[in-house]
């Protein structure tokens, strides 16, 4: 159910709350999927042999990836701002609640098991969307209902279902299951649809092929306590860490890029944001 | 996995502790399977002629105690389904229930108890192969647990007792959309939940048939001897709500003519808590 000003209805929001995420279906349209998959297509394409040249050397495990805020994908820049997108977002995290990453993503296989943030008082939440029909044997995102609450988020850390490196983990390892086996809800998905998820809820896909594309937009809420406030700290220093991990393409850019800082068009809403990331160090973490 | 001895792996525990249920496969062979159904159609076949046409049923259930389904009723004591219940629950837990059920509809979402001291576990085993949109069972990992079992009765999902959701009739969803596991089956694999965990099933159909055996813990302090008593009541209100047919206790396995020690046990509990009482007369 999509609501005419883009808001959730009082049951989207507990269906949020309860199972950490919320699936939307058709939020946008053919064309506008067609125009996203024509920027991905040709920013990858300008990256790609950069980037296998790099991974050659790297012997890295990484996957074509970017910043969607550069001037060569001006539609999926513009996507934070637009209310399909921010408004739900705001609802579920506080109006004053920030965009920190806005990403393309080329995989090229799975995901295993994760949650995507750990701190349990400054929220993270990831809007996702998959720019190719999705099913559960090729490429879902698969969500564990209710994992972004204690006791199931420390429980599935406790019996080692999250890897420490690439290679299979403890629980995995343990039981003989595959990650496919792991219980969760599928997210067979068609382009277009949008799935909303807390970051502590614990999400993989698998059945994934070469150049599985998504396109992601993680916010994070404005800290009010001296311990959320600590936790996006923290938030910071991990920035950096996943602006190297990843090994982003940034093509001698930067990870918010100065035309999006420039904020041509005056946007309001930017500049509160534009000034958020820079007072909490996010810009000085992701662009140098 | 399953053990020489049918003990779960530790691993195996661990998973029906964090989302609350644990998945078999090929427990029981065809061969097997077979017999039950043969077994299931007799005694369907028979409950149908004996039925009082103006009697209006849920579904059609009956024990599995009784002389009508020997195979099926033997299960209790066999150790594929009693060695890993006994693992979870406790060495000295009883199987209150084991019934024959063949629906006619979808199941809607539920958990079988509310309770939280004392643990009860169900294994279920669909005779037919299942699919998510052809009678899987579904189940919401981890909702056995508080925030989520709780949270799952605040919005109001419950459709227990015939009852319409609250949730989905004011989401516009339907139960099918309620994320959550499909047990997706063939004949002779096996699902045991703690029966905490919220579940359903969509895709029903005429005779859709399961066999469940439910063991529930021996109940030791005060406050679990309390929820005991009140589950006393609960089995005595379900038999006229579920429309079971028969005494849940045949006399013929209350005579235990084998001498089965274990047995022997779960017939002195289950007299001394008054379920014998409550559940045949």
């Amino acid at each position: 159910m999509i609501q005419k000003n883009h808001s959730l209805t009082d049951e989207q929001v507990q269906h949020f709350e309860t199972f950490g995420f919320l699936v939307r279906r058709q939020v946008f349209s053919t064309e506008e999927i067609g125009r996203i998959n024509e920027e991905f297509e040709n920013h990858l394409a300008s990256i790609k042999e950069g980037f296998e040249k790099n991974s050659e050397r790297q012997e890295s495990r990484n996957w074509p990836n970017w910043s969607n805020l550069i001037p060569h994908t001006p539609y999926m820049a513009n996507m934070l701002e637009d209310p399909r997108i921010c408004v739900p977002t705001e609802q579920l995290q506080g109006e004053d609640t920030v965009p920190v990453y806005s990403n393309a993503n080329s995989f090229r296989r799975d995901t295993v098991w994760h949650p995507d943030m750990r701190q349990r008082h400054i929220r993270g939440l990831k809007n996702l969307t998959y720019l190719q029909p999705t099913t559960g044997d090729h490429g879902s995102l698969r969500l564990i209902p209710g994992s972004h609450s204690s006791p199931l988020f420390d429980e599935l850390i406790r019996i080692g279902l999250r890897p420490n490196d690439d290679s299979e983990t403890d629980f995995l390892k343990n039981s003989g299951m595959r990650g496919e086996d792991i219980p969760a809800y599928i997210f067979c998905s068609q382009p277009g649809d949008v799935v909303t998820f807390n970051m502590n809820v614990w999400h993989a896909a698998f059945g994934g092929y070469e150049d599985r594309r998504n396109c992601s937009f993680g916010f994070y809420s404005n800290p009010k306590t001296a311990q959320e406030e600590e936790e996006l700290r923290a938030q910071v220093e991990n920035a950096k860490n996943v602006r190297n991990g990843l090994k982003m393409d940034l093509v001698d850019s930067h990870y918010y890029h100065k035309s999006w800082l420039e904020n041509s068009e005056g946007s309001e809403k930017r500049e509160r944001w534009i000034k958020w990331l820079d007072k909490w160090g996010f810009i000085d973490a992701l662009n140098n | 996995m399953i053990q020489e001895n049918y003990s779960l792996s530790e691993a195996q525990v661990q998973h029906f502790e964090t989302f609350g249920f644990l998945v078999r496969r090929k427990v029981f062979s065809s061969e097997e399977i077979a017999k039950m159904n043969e077994e299931f159609d007799h005694r369907l076949a028979s409950l149908k002629a004996e039925a009082d046409p103006s009697e209006e049923r849920l579904f059609n259930n009956w024990p599995n105690r009784n002389p009508d389904t020997p195979y099926i009723a033997n299960l209790l004591e066999d150790p594929r389904i009693y060695v890993p219940s006994e693992q979870v629950v406790g060495e000295d837990c009883v199987p209150v229930h084991s019934n024959a059920n063949s629906y006619a509809r979808s199941s809607a979402w539920h958990p079988d108890t509310k309770d939280a001291h004392l643990l009860m576990v169900k294994n279920v085993m669909y005779l037919q192969p299942t699919t998510r949109d052809h009678g899987a069972l579904r189940v919401i990992p981890g909702s056995h647990k508080n925030p989520l079992h709780e949270e799952l009765l605040r919005i109001g999902l419950d459709c227990s007792f015939g009852k319409e959701s609250r949730y989905l009739e004011e989401s516009g969803l339907q139960g099918e959309d309620i994320p959550s596991y499909a047990f997706c089956s063939q004949p002779g694999d096996i699902i045991m939940f703690n029966q905490r965990l919220w579940h359903a099933a969509f895709g029903g159909y005429e005779d859709r048939r399961t066999c469940t055996y439910n063991f529930y813990q021996n109940p030791k302090s005060s406050e679990e001897k309390e929820v005991m008593h009140k589950q006393l009541e609960v089995a005595r209100k379900n038999i006229k709500f579920l429309g079971t047919v028969g005494q849940q206790y045949h006399p013929s396995w209350l005579e235990n003519p084998e001498g089965n020690p274990k047995r022997a046990r779960w017939i002195n509990w289950l007299k001394e808590w008054g379920f014998v009482d409550a559940k045949n007369n």
